[in-house]
């Protein structure tokens, strides 16, 4: 009898699954979506405009508002539920929003009309297509995995910017001093950059020489690596620059020494430099040595087997190879070390060297624009590590791509790999046999 | 068997290495001359390879002697000295390994000129020259601008062998060089050793299983046991007039 139900339930079951998309459900989707975020926004603005709310706004109005938007709210998220009735309520929602924002604000800001506007949208969406559509939520289930992800996330990135204009909006922005700074502001990116390259080069040299120390089997070597490692991994970065820029001078002086004072009195982008690269060098020490290491052991017998002396062997044979693991955590660190340069302005650089960060502090505090000063420094420091990050990426594929073609062990997974063409099995002799991987 | 004449290349005394408390080598003697085709076998961890390794002081042997080309060098630690002295050691002898460790950021060719060009300072025009020659003997001379990877075991191992023959070793050492290869691949490799030891009268030290290129090539078989050679002699009286139990066993088990 179960059996039976189960049975037949089985062969209904492709009837019963509402597979067709009704027409509207697009725009149903589309109306739920700009009234559940007009909602939802009303709400979060709703604390501030009470906290703010000054003599100039009336109770009436906050108290409609605060009504309006827990209708929309409401209204928008119900459209997802089996009630056909929700068209109405939504309906009712937009356009008693609509109306409020026309005859009570009188559409005075820009920010309302564009409300208003959304508002239009979403009511007359639901008139014109949504009223088939409304009660099945399944169906704007099919609709919304219609639309490909990428454009969701780009709504997603669209809304969070739109939100934080709006509070910045709220916040009695001054675009105007943005503007005006942003120039002064941005001359301080070459001495970012410049910070940043040289302490990159500083740390891959010193990265380099630190992890052959680690891999060493002489007691000085590994000791000295091992020292510069524990010390700088183990110190905070801001504290490491200050003793170079203003504790080492005092070395000088107490030795008595004019020249040595004078030797060990850095300019504090000199400074910069040495602490990241110090710093951000014994970091390093460990993706280099990994990435050494990464080099199967019979690399390095082979070179051995062909008198080849250490140097040589790491010249020729384990660097090439290890270059391939290294550079792109080597470029991640060079992300971070864009960001980490402003810690350089606590160095008090002379102004007109003065990097990003310090002339967002200078141009803040001269004006008392903070905010706009420093989200300037911000935006560009984003811009800085995004564009990078872009390429960064893009020399991680590649080199992965080489890597997995070029240097994987001799033998190992070869038929898989080989680029096209080629058939593999006994039947030519050569291609598509599988060899044991390496025993080391 | 005329072109052995009877001078010494390889001469190993008294060797003996440990690993910790493990004794894998315990005193080895054994002397191979110019011209002469040694196979050593014997069941997997009886020490043939370390021998091998050992000879070329890809392991150090913790006492005892190793001569290669009249560079003699005793085992134990090593010293700032003897480093070089290994170097120049090694240029005497060329070394193939089981997973043939090219270098696989270099062409077939690349693989070859390699150790010439930066170890001995030949000029790449003539390594290049040189090189191809080799390749083309290994069979290879299409494949000279092929990476590794896209080669087959045998033909990666056939590139390994002309790389050690480049630095003109006077004695060739492998290391289970067919024992990572598809059946129908140890074929190749094995005629190219072949060649060597019949056209080039190259002096060969061979760690291997397969009997038959033993019994054909050689002119002397070392059976390894226990990290000793338990039996030495010909071909014909290591497979037909064995003297040793372990021997006749190990040769049922492999034949």
């Amino acid at each position: 009898m179960r059996a039976d139900a189960a049975a037949a339930g089985a062969e209904v079951a492709p009837a019963a699954y509402d597979a067709e998309i009704p027409r509207g459900s697009l725009g149903l989707l589309l109306a739920a979506w700009l009234l559940l975020v007009e909602g939802a926004l009303g709400l979060i603005f709703l604390p501030i405009i009470v906290i703010t709310a000054d003599a100039r706004i009336p109770p009436g109005d906050i108290a409609a508002f605060a009504a309006l938007s827990v209708a929309t709210a409401v209204g928008g998220g119900l459209l997802y539920s089996r009630w056909p009735v929700s068209w109405w309520l939504a309906l009712t929602a937009g356009l008693g929003s609509v109306a409020w924002l026309v005859v009570d604000r009188g559409l005075t800001s820009w920010n309302e009309v564009v409300i208003a506007g959304s508002f239009t949208v979403a009511a007359v969406v639901l008139l014109v297509v949504g009223r088939r559509a409304a009660g099945r939520p399944e169906a704007m289930a099919l609709a919304s995995a219609q639309i490909p992800f990428r454009v969701k996330l780009a709504l997603v990135w669209v809304g969070i910017v739109f939100v934080l204009s709006l509070f910045f909006a709220l916040a009695g922005f001054d675009t105007q001093f943005m503007r005006d700074r942003f120039g002064y502001i941005a001359s301080g990116l070459p001495f970012t950059i410049a910070i940043a390259v040289g302490a990159i080069l500083l740390a891959m040299v010193l990265a380099l020489l630190g992890a052959l120390g680690r891999l060493s089997s002489n007691p000085i070597a590994f000791g000295v690596s091992g020292f510069y490692t524990s010390f700088f991994r183990g110190t905070p970065l801001i504290v490491q620059l200050f003793l170079i820029y203003l504790a080492l001078p005092q070395i000088g002086s107490n030795l008595g020494s004019r020249n040595l004072t004078e030797l060990l009195t850095l300019t504090a982008f000199q400074a910069g430099i040495l602490g990241l690269g110090l710093n951000y060098g014994a970091y390093m020490t460990e993706i280099f040595r990994a990435g050494i290491q990464s080099v199967g052991h019979g690399q390095s017998e082979a070179a051995d087997a062909l008198a080849m002396s250490y140097a040589q062997k790491m010249r020729r044979v384990v660097l090439p190879q290890a270059v391939r693991v290294i550079i792109p955590p080597t470029g991640n660190e060079f992300i971070a070390m864009m960001k980490d340069t402003a810690l350089v302005s606590f160095l008090g650089v002379a102004a007109a060297q003065a990097e990003l960060f310090r002339r967002a502090q200078l141009a803040g505090k001269a004006s008392f624009r903070n905010l706009e000063a420093f989200l300037v420094a911000a935006a560009l420091y984003w811009g800085l590590t995004t564009i990078f990050s872009f390429f960064q990426g893009r020399l991680e594929r590649r080199l992965s791509r080489g890597y997995v073609r070029a240097a994987a062990a001799p033998g190992r997974r070869r038929g898989r790999l080989l680029p096209g063409g080629r058939p593999a099995g006994p039947a030519n002799g050569a291609g598509g046999t599988e060899v044991p991987a390496h025993g080391h | 068997m005329g072109a052995i004449d009877g001078q010494p290349v390889v001469r190993v005394e008294r060797l003996r290495k440990r690993f910790g408390p493990l004794e894998v080598l315990k005193g080895i003697d054994l002397e191979v001359r110019r011209g002469e085709v040694v196979v050593v076998f014997g069941r997997s961890g009886s020490g043939k390879s370390t021998l091998l390794r050992c000879i070329n002081f890809l392991e150090d042997p913790t006492e005892g002697v190793v001569e290669v080309a009249g560079i003699r060098l005793e085992g134990g630690h090593r010293t700032r000295g003897k480093r070089e002295a290994i170097r120049q050691l090694r240029l005497h002898a060329g070394m193939v390994f089981q997973q043939f460790n090219l270098f696989p950021h270099m062409t077939a060719l690349g693989n070859v000129i390699e150790g010439p060009v930066t170890v001995k300072g030949v000029s790449p025009e003539e390594a290049r020259a040189r090189g191809l020659e080799l390749l083309a003997k290994v069979g290879l001379a299409d494949k000279a601008d092929e990476y590794p990877i896209r080669l087959s075991g045998g033909q990666q191992q056939r590139v390994a062998i002309a790389r050690a023959l480049a630095m003109e070793p006077d004695v060739m050492l492998f290391d289970e060089p067919t024992s990572a290869l598809d059946p129908e691949l140890i074929g190749e490799v094995l005629a190219v050793m072949r060649s060597l030891a019949t056209d080039l009268h190259m002096t060969m030290i061979v760690v291997t299983h397969e009997m038959g290129f033993a019994r054909e090539v050689a002119h002397r078989m070392c059976f390894f046991h226990e990290g000793v050679i338990l039996e030495e002699g010909t071909p014909q009286e290591i497979f037909e007039h064995t003297r040793f139990p372990e021997t006749r066993k190990f040769l049922d088990a492999v034949l």
